[in-house]
């Protein structure tokens, strides 16, 4: 690995410096006041004034009112506090969790995969997304499909943020937050795919559920705003919630089967031997299909997450479920990626079979023990 | 018009207070602390309590996961020598807040702190 900067470090010397001004990162832009960042913005997290206004608290109106009355001076936050339309706690408290939910992804590592896709553009034109900044960065030439900007953070000396000042927190803590979260994430459900694809409801979940794994009222919002294109990101926006909050019932859902648990990184199917071609399970132990880099797992194995015809789920089954792996025997097509209904039928007809094991058990532990590959 | 250090410099005016903290449950992230809980120690003492926290809000009184069912308001955790005292706020905006007090045991006045920490909340998320 080179030894070039991530955007922390890059946040923590500037921090260090007593720096004042915009730090741009590839997801997201920290504003540093004095060493301590004051703001934080990202296309992926929806900012104080979605989550407002969504939440029926301020009229987009007079959000907009807001903006466009005090924008300039970088003053919307004390404009709205002096004429009423927010008390100053509502107004701490909604732009700390805001600025905690940008910074996540103003800090991503550029070295996890899949890192969140980078809109096509910062949402202009949006009336929620503030006046242009003078000193903003001019939108970039446009990139190929699937490639990321490789170009570095870049700081703006003195530029502000037009909320102005709220409350402001120490760098350190901001990339320690952000790491925490990270973890957290990881320990609820390590597939990092879920956060990027669209969520997708499991349409047998019911079958899958058992005791303590019903969801909870705002996971029931989340699947309920799940319609197969929204993204965790989409889903965040339209709810006015914290997109790590969304990101996080995501998690949990898919943890717990109710939702159709995406190819890791989207890349198309590559089914190795073990999958491709051989229908007739041997019973015979999972080779190691898993790359030494977690997160990252290769596309068979993936692929046989969603069918269960994987050779681990054969290997885990042989023992509890002699009846499907009969059935198998009996020419069921290889397994595909998803989205075949006949492999994942068969999948499916196979885990409500008598005796069957909890099929969002053996995923979980499949995933747990990949991640500690 | 108390922003969020202030209300966390009035709960630590609560006789037998130590220490005193606003978290959020879903992510653990501490907002703000005052007290015995305010360094590094004190933020993995609130992703702690955020977690009781969030399970006893998701479960909700009865232990059943009803989605119109009654919202928990407070939780009073007792130890030998200590109270815990946590408060959910109700902002009319998506969250998922608690304050939260550490209090001494012989000095605190469990009746009057809840009394007074619902007073706190309710003035830090109005206008």
């Amino acid at each position: 690995m080179t030894g070039r900067e991530t955007v922390a470090d890059i946040l923590l010397r500037l921090a260090a410096e007593g720096a004042t001004g915009a730090l741009h990162g590839p997801l997201g832009v920290l504003y540093l006041d004095e060493g301590l960042v004051a703001h934080a913005e990202s296309p992926l997290a929806p900012d104080a004034g979605v989550v407002l206004t969504a939440g029926g608290r301020l009229s987009a109106d007079l959000w907009n009112k807001a903006v466009a009355e005090a924008g300039a001076d970088r003053s919307v936050g004390r404009f709205l506090v002096e004429y009423g339309c927010v008390g100053r706690g509502e107004l701490e408290l909604c732009h700390t969790a805001a600025l905690h939910d940008a910074a996540y992804f103003a800090l991503f590592p550029e070295s996890l995969r899949p890192e969140p896709p980078l809109p096509d553009r910062w949402l202009p034109g949006s009336p929620l997304a503030g006046p242009p900044l003078p000193d903003a960065p001019p939108p970039g030439p446009p990139l190929p499909d699937g490639e990321r900007p490789s170009r570095p953070a870049r700081f703006l000396r003195g530029a502000r943020h037009w909320l102005g000042p709220v409350r402001a927190v120490p760098a350190a803590a901001v990339c320690r937050e952000a790491d925490r979260r990270r973890a957290l994430l990881g320990r609820v459900w390590p597939w990092p795919a879920v956060d990027v694809a669209p969520v997708r409801p499991n349409p047998g979940a019911d079958a899958h559920s058992g005791p303590g794994t019903r969801p909870t009222r705002r996971a029931l919002e989340v699947l309920a705003a799940a319609d197969g294109a929204r993204t965790p990101c989409d889903i965040a926006r339209l709810l006015g919630r914290a997109t790590f909050a969304t990101l996080y019932e995501v998690r949990r859902l898919a943890a717990a089967g109710y939702l159709d648990t995406p190819d890791a990184g989207g890349a198309a199917p590559a089914l190795g031997a073990p999958g491709t071609g051989d229908g007739v399970p041997d019973g015979r132990p999972a080779p190691p299909q898993v790359t030494g880099t977690a997160p990252g797992r290769t596309d068979t194995a993936v692929g046989a997450t969603r069918t269960g015809d994987a050779p681990a789920l054969r290997g885990t089954r042989t023992d509890d479920a002699p009846a499907p792996r009969a059935a198998r025997a009996d020419g069921v097509p290889p397994p595909r990626r998803r989205g075949n209904g006949g492999a994942a039928a068969a999948a499916g007809a196979a885990a409500q079979g008598p005796g069957a094991p909890d099929i969002s058990l053996l995923f979980r532990i499949r995933a747990a023990l990949e991640a500690h590959l | 018009m108390p922003g969020i250090d202030e209300c966390l410099c009035e709960a630590m005016a609560i006789p037998g207070v130590r220490g005193a903290g606003l978290v959020d449950w879903t992510s653990g992230l501490a907002l703000g602390a005052a007290g015995a809980v305010a360094e590094r120690a004190g933020e993995a003492a609130a992703a702690r309590t955020a977690d009781m926290a969030r399970l006893a809000f998701e479960s909700g009184p009865l232990g059943e996961a009803e989605p119109g069912g009654d919202p928990v308001e407070d939780i009073i955790v007792t130890a030998r020598d200590s109270y815990q005292l946590l408060r959910f706020l109700e902002t009319e905006f998506d969250s998922s807040l608690f304050l939260c007090l550490w209090m001494d045991r012989a000095e605190a006045n469990l009746a009057v702190a809840r009394l007074r920490l619902r007073e706190l909340a309710d003035r830090l998320v109005l206008a």
